[in-house]
């Protein structure tokens, strides 16, 4: 009785059967991944154990940069890095770009290796130092990251055309980008970062050379592709900023993650960021005895 | 591949032509060519083998200023100022790199020696008309002069994006340009006056012989195109010389992209 049979397609002759108790069990196990599915967190960055030596050449020194560095980035999160100059923060970048590669450890951008250059359409990179190309205006910049995405042009004009607006930048766009100042060479860097709409933004120092409205927009715009499901990988000095922004942060010094902990934790324990930052690298006691 | 690059290969492009140099080279083409209007009145009967030897010169100059000031100066941008970080954390690979700053590289180039060709070629035909009896030279024979100077530059671009591929620093990539431009000019000639009669005769040093002949296979030979003799003079040049010269260009350069995609392969971007 309650078994309905049901003929749902022929195939070379032969019948399929749908039984009730099959359709059930089928349904139950969608289920149940869709579940797993929705309460597993995703992955985007993982590092495992990496470390890094750079070899100046034949003869030079060789220096130790990062040592056995683990630490993951989960989907939809916006990850603070923080460290004093040297600590190791752009090497870290460098390894997720494939830019240069680890000595040891395992490193995963979205699951994969990050020499997968496919995988590579869904990050944005915004470098610390605004080098792009001199004689290109920053229109034509974000025409060129829309289109190694493969974007239309109609699609990369409108959307270049909202981030040009939202960052007051619009008077700027056909000049050429070595007669802008730093800070608007940096808008023309966010706009070509933020106009692929990239599932990982990597952030290096994104405020750097911003006026304070600069920072407000920038900012903005942050928050905005968090609350859109962009995973944010975020470096900065500015202290204050990565408490603002991020979900978690790492601090790291001397090539080794010293504190790891999500904002939360960071907020019960009564300390903030900066408390925590002079304690890893060793400045707190001199401090307090500066200030008395 | 060509679909995803060429968004690259266009910004090459549009950095190599505003570039200054770009527009100094053709500045300079211009000087020197309303100084071969000038400078042919001197070569009383030979006014047209001068004009030609005076313009195709010029072109070469032309060439290697900007292969080395125009492509070699954006190159530096590229690797010491780091650009080339913010293009491959984008979604190219580092051969793409390699072949979107060669085929960039290779449209500016094509673009400039255009306007400069036109140039060079526009004055020959003034000085043509103006001194008709002593201008025997057919302008066949200058096209084919100014292509194979140009399939040279293109050759001599492969030798600077293949050093660049291996050094961690531009300038030296340029200053190793310089030198296999020289002694590529040279080498054919010397090679061939090593293992002539009259060099045996004189003791020519077997060793040294064996030394041009490595460094004739290594070096790419630029004198194979340098037709100023035979377009000057207006002598014919064979059919199985032009197939030779440039499927030697194309193996060539082949080869050495090929090279420069894996020695950039492996190479960190501190």
């Amino acid at each position: 009785m309650y078994q309905t049979k049901v003929n749902r397609e022929q195939n070379n002759g032969n019948t399929k059967k749908i039984t009730f108790q099959n359709l059930t069990t089928a349904i139950a196990l969608i289920f149940f991944k869709v579940s797993i599915n929705l309460y597993t967190v995703k992955e985007i960055i993982l590092f495992d154990n990496v470390s890094k030596t750079y070899n100046l050449g034949l003869g030079k020194k060789r220096i130790d940069v990062l040592f056995e560095v683990s630490f993951n980035v989960n989907e939809g999160e916006i990850f603070g890095f923080v460290g004093p100059n040297g600590a190791g923060k752009s090497t870290t970048i460098k390894l997720m770009l494939n830019l240069i590669y680890p000595d040891k450890g395992k490193i995963l951008i979205f699951g994969n290796k990050p020499d997968d250059t496919e995988r590579r359409k869904n990050i944005g990179y915004l470098p610390e130092i605004p080098y792009y190309f001199d004689y290109l205006t920053p229109e034509e910049l974000a025409w060129f990251s829309g289109k190694i995405i493969g974007l239309s042009d109609g699609e990369i004009k409108k959307r270049s055309d909202e981030l040009f607006s939202r960052l007051f930048f619009e008077e700027h766009r056909r000049k050429k980008i070595k007669e802008l100042s730093k800070g608007n060479a940096q808008k023309a860097g966010i706009v070509a970062t933020f106009i692929s709409h990239p599932k990982l933004l990597i952030l290096d120092e994104p405020m750097t050379g911003l006026d304070p409205i600069g920072r407000k927009l920038v900012g903005d715009l942050i928050l905005e592709f968090k609350k859109r499901g962009h995973t944010i990988f975020l470096t900065s000095h500015i202290l204050s900023d990565v408490e603002r922004f991020c979900d978690r942060v790492a601090v790291v010094y001397q090539g080794r993650i010293k504190f790891c902990d999500s904002k939360n934790n960071l907020l019960k324990s009564g300390r903030n960021l900066e408390e925590i930052f002079y304690e890893v690298i060793g400045l707190r006691n001199s401090i307090t005895t500066s200030n008395g | 591949m060509f679909k995803r690059i060429y968004p690259f290969i266009k910004v090459t492009f549009l950095e190599g032509i505003r570039n200054r140099v770009a527009a100094g080279v053709i500045i300079f083409s211009l000087i020197s060519m309303i100084s071969n209007l000038i400078i042919v009145n001197l070569a009383a009967q030979d006014v047209g083998k001068v004009a030609i030897d005076f313009a195709l010169s010029s072109f070469s100059l032309t060439g290697l200023l900007l292969i080395l000031f125009a492509c070699g100066s954006s190159l530096y941008r590229d690797i010491d100022k780091k650009t080339i970080c913010i293009v491959l954390s984008k979604a190219i690979s580092r051969k793409e790199y390699i072949l979107g700053k060669f085929f960039g590289y290779f449209l500016t180039l094509f673009f400039v020696s255009l306007i400069s060709f036109l140039i060079g070629i526009l004055t020959l035909y003034l000085i043509k008309i103006t001194h008709l009896k002593y201008f025997t030279a057919p302008f066949s024979g200058i096209f084919l002069g100014y292509l194979f100077s140009f399939i040279a530059f293109v050759l001599l671009l492969s030798v600077l994006v293949f050093f660049t591929s291996l050094t961690t620093s531009s300038f030296t990539a340029m200053l190793l340009t310089v030198v296999v431009y020289f002694i590529g000019n040279s080498i054919g000639d010397l090679r061939e006056f090593a293992e002539s009669e009259i060099a045996t005769q004189a003791g020519f040093s077997p060793v040294f012989k064996i030394i041009l002949r490595v460094v004739h296979f290594v070096v790419p030979d630029l004198g194979k195109f340098d037709l100023k003799i035979f377009s000057a003079n207006g002598l014919p040049v064979s059919f199985d010389y032009i197939f030779f010269a440039i499927s030697y260009a194309i193996i060539y350069c082949t080869i050495l992209i090929l090279l420069s995609m894996r020695a950039f392969e492996r190479r960190e971007f501190v």
